[in-house]
């Protein structure tokens, strides 16, 4: 049997999702989506079967708070549709802290972005105070980290650390995970609640 | 926005944020009056109830109003507010309760009052109506428990009884053109109380019998009408609906576009309180309903709507709005519920058209279990109409009914709880007989029984409720009865029912007991896991009120109930003689 998708078109949209939308979970940021899509008048392919869904997939769960700068959801559409025209009627559609940043149309066949996601990028901000100890002493600490083979590149600015990890199914490391380790080990004052993440781009 | 550090620790952070969709922005310094929709339960419930969504629209639409809406705190957000001092706020602005001209709550089901004191203690603002100053905001309530408002009046200002939709505005000219003037808040009350609709408690006294009944209720106030009138809607189709209802951006019980396509019954089943405040019977036209489901399905992006109403098939034009509903959404991915069904025949060819796009599970109400109970309750529908039923949702590829059942009911023997399980074996049978390719699986029937509450006007109203013992009892009968796997068994808890029962039907006494349960900790009542039956308990000791009076004891016709100022519009002797036909014929 042909993959019906194979009659649509995929298209993959980049958004940011700040302020006070970092708050909607990764469920409930489905659910939004097919509302919003639904809204936006957009011709969405559903699934075969007893319960149709939308064609909707999310390439990377976001915490819970975590600021996103450029997110990716993708989408499948029964017809081609104008892509500067569909980012205008989506962004009517978002609340405030999300907006549609980019649509592009992808081929409709291939991995899908949450199967091509291998690495993510984060800024990590810890409390102003532990500017010193971070400078002088967490690029040595990291050097011993059991994760290291799961980190890219690492920036340190100040109290904030700009971190380039693994993401996806083969290998992944939290930036909760990294920010622990700095904690512990060079004995921050910053707590788990103080960090502050900010999602600043998904690698596919 | 409270701070990230309080957000994260919370559950649901989305429940005190707001800016959802739909969500109406307005500069509150560009109207006159601030008017907080408060729903005393957690925002995933308020969030679902339909009369929130109508007010909200219908008080945003006054260019001269901005009404904003603020729910219980869950308890994890209480003790941080309370460790932290930080005031209950708004969900539109962030604003305390206490900037607001009105705050008015929702008094949806009486396990909620807890929550109210709560509520306005967390927002700083006194909780008793005497010790509120004039810059206090007004503290207003409605909805159906306002029917027998007394149990809260000393708390709140005033009571709004029956449909708001047209009497709100006068409310708000009335607000609107004292502001503009010097005015006091008594002289505000003295203003609204001849509205349809308004009940002041302030301006009425209660004295009561050596034996604890009500001697007397009179006005103390010349301007007070001695009765209170419901307010009603005349034309459903020129009522305000909102075209465009907020949409949570978590998941709230219900997500779903809610379609109002009647109000009242014209049933009179005798337990059933609904059936008589909400009186008289008012269709909207399918044409309406086909236009407000566009509007809604286009402004909220939901999956379902759902028809609403308190019996769904007695809506005379279902099969052409199903029809005209399927043939607008059903290349959309919309699914149509049916909630509130009979079990009747007639139903078959709806049955089939709704299940075309998507089928939900369905719900039955035998409510009695025997034929006799069915007759004392005035059910109206027999074993035959109700197996029937069955047949026809099981053809129609439904595997899964829900049935609910009460237990307590007036005139009851062991022989009616008994026949619940009988019912169910009998329904599962009927699932067996039909030709093997049309089961699917096994069928699953879920039975619930609830407790019988006695409520204010209805016939049943001067009848005794059983105690907890008893209901327990009757539960663990109807259970042993049970003798189909095919069936599970739910029930509802039986203490937080005779506590419901109590704040029914209660006086003006009662409010000391709901303060005193509050200030022992009581909070989110209807919720089994917080609902504390000794503090309950401490609070009827502390205040020398009893279950015996309230709940155990059989009212006399004679005597004056605590509703019996306000005119629902059903008549006490139609009530009498509806309770003397249930009677069951010996």
């Amino acid at each position: 049997m042909l993959d019906p998708k194979s009659n649509y078109h995929r298209y993959r949209i980049f958004y940011s999702k700040t302020s006070a939308a970092r708050f909607i979970g990764h469920l409930d940021l489905q659910s939004f989506f097919n509302k919003a899509f639904k809204r936006a008048n957009l011709p969405v392919a559903y699934s075969q079967g007893f319960n149709p869904h939308q064609l909707l997939s999310i390439a990377m769960p976001l915490s819970m708070g975590m600021m996103g700068h450029n997110e990716i959801v993708e989408i499948y559409l029964t017809k081609q549709v104008n892509v500067s025209e569909m980012i205008d009627s989506l962004n009517k559609q978002m609340p405030e802290g999300m907006s549609i940043l980019d649509v592009k149309e992808v081929p409709n066949i291939g991995k899908s972005a949450a199967g091509l996601v291998h690495g993510a990028k984060y800024r990590i901000c810890f409390l102003e105070e532990d500017a010193q100890k971070i400078e002088e002493g967490a690029k040595k600490v990291i050097d011993t980290a059991d994760f290291l083979d799961k980190v890219i590149d690492l920036k340190f600015d100040g109290s904030r650390v700009d971190a380039k990890l693994c993401a996806g199914s083969a290998k992944n490391l939290k930036p909760q995970v990294l920010a622990q380790y700095l904690i512990e080990k060079l004995g921050l004052i910053s707590t788990t609640l103080d960090v502050r993440y900010e999602r600043t781009e998904i690698l596919i | 926005m409270y701070n990230d550090n309080i957000l994260l620790q919370v559950d649901k952070p989305s429940r005190y944020i707001g800016n959802e969709i739909n969500m109406v922005r307005k500069d509150p310094k560009s109207v006159q009056t601030r008017f907080a929709f408060a729903f005393p339960d957690v925002y995933e419930v308020g969030m679902s109830h339909n009369g929130l969504q109508i007010l909200y629209g219908l008080f945003n639409s006054r260019p001269d109003v901005y009404c904003e809406r603020v729910f219980a705190p869950w308890t994890d957000m209480e003790a941080i507010m309370r460790a932290e001092n930080l005031p209950l706020k708004t969900l539109e602005t962030y604003s305390p309760l206490g900037d607001f001209d009105f705050v008015g709550f929702t008094l949806q089901y009486e396990m909620t009052y807890t929550n109210i004191l709560n509520m306005m203690d967390l927002a700083g603002i006194p909780i008793k109506a005497a010790d509120r100053l004039d810059s206090h905001p007004i503290i207003c309530a409605g909805g159906p428990c306002a029917v027998n408002p007394e149990p809260l009046a000393d708390f709140i200002d005033f009571f709004f009884i029956g449909e708001a939709e047209e009497q709100a505005h006068k409310i708000f000219d009335i607000y609107a053109q004292m502001k503009s003037g010097n005015f006091s808040r008594r002289d505000f009350l003295e203003a609204i109380c001849v509205i349809d609709g308004v009940y002041v408690p302030t301006f009425y006294n209660t004295q009561y019998k050596e034996d604890g009944t009500i001697a007397d209720f009179v006005p103390n106030n010349n301007v007070a009408p001695k009765k209170i009138k419901k307010a009603i809607v005349k034309d459903m189709d020129a009522v305000y609906y909102p075209e465009k209802t907020l949409v949570p951006l978590i998941e709230a019980v219900h997500n779903r576009v809610a379609l109002e396509i009647f109000r009242g019954c014209i049933r009179g089943c005798r337990f059933c309180q609904a059936g008589f405040i909400y009186r008289p019977h008012r269709a909207k036209t399918v044409e309406t309903l086909v236009e407000q489901a566009k509007n809604l399905l286009a402004a909220t992006g939901h999956d379902e709507i759902s028809l609403l109403s308190l019996a769904t098939n007695d809506y005379p034009h279902l099969e052409e709005l199903v029809d005209e509903l399927n043939g607008c959404f059903v290349d959309k991915h919309v699914s149509i519920s049916l909630p509130s069904l009979r079990i009747d025949a007639a139903n078959q060819t709806v049955l089939e058209k709704v299940q075309k796009v998507r089928k939900s599970s369905l719900t039955f109400a035998p409510e009695g279990g025997s034929q006799r109970m069915r007759d004392i309750i005035n059910k109206n529908i027999s074993e035959d109409e109700i197996l029937e039923g069955a047949r026809v949702a099981f053809e129609g590829g439904w595997d899964r009914l829900k049935l609910y059942f009460i237990i307590g009911l007036p005139h009851e023997e062991d022989d009616d709880l008994t026949a619940i399980g009988k019912l169910a074996a009998d329904i599962v049978e009927i699932y067996y007989a039909l030709p093997k390719e049309k089961r699917r699986r096994p069928p699953g029937i879920t039975i619930s029984t609830s407790c019988f509450i006695p409520k204010p006007f209805t016939p049943f109203q001067w009848h005794s409720q059983n105690n907890e013992q008893d209901f327990m009892e009757k539960q663990r009968l109807v259970k042993r009865n049970i003798n189909t796997k095919r069936a599970s068994y739910k029930y509802h808890d039986a203490d937080i029912s005779v506590m419901e029962g109590t704040l029914s039907r209660g006086d003006r006494r009662v409010g000391r007991l709901i303060e005193r349960a509050w200030e022992l900790g009581a909070r989110f009542d209807s919720w089994t896991e917080h609902f504390k039956p000794k503090l309950w308990q401490q609070a009827f000791a502390d205040t020398g009120l009893t279950l015996d009076f309230y709940n155990f004891r059989k009212r006399e016709y004679g005597e004056i109930l605590p509703w019996d100022f306000i005119d629902i519009g059903v008549s006490k002797e139609y009530l009498i003689k509806e309770n003397e036909n249930a009677r069951p014929k010996e």
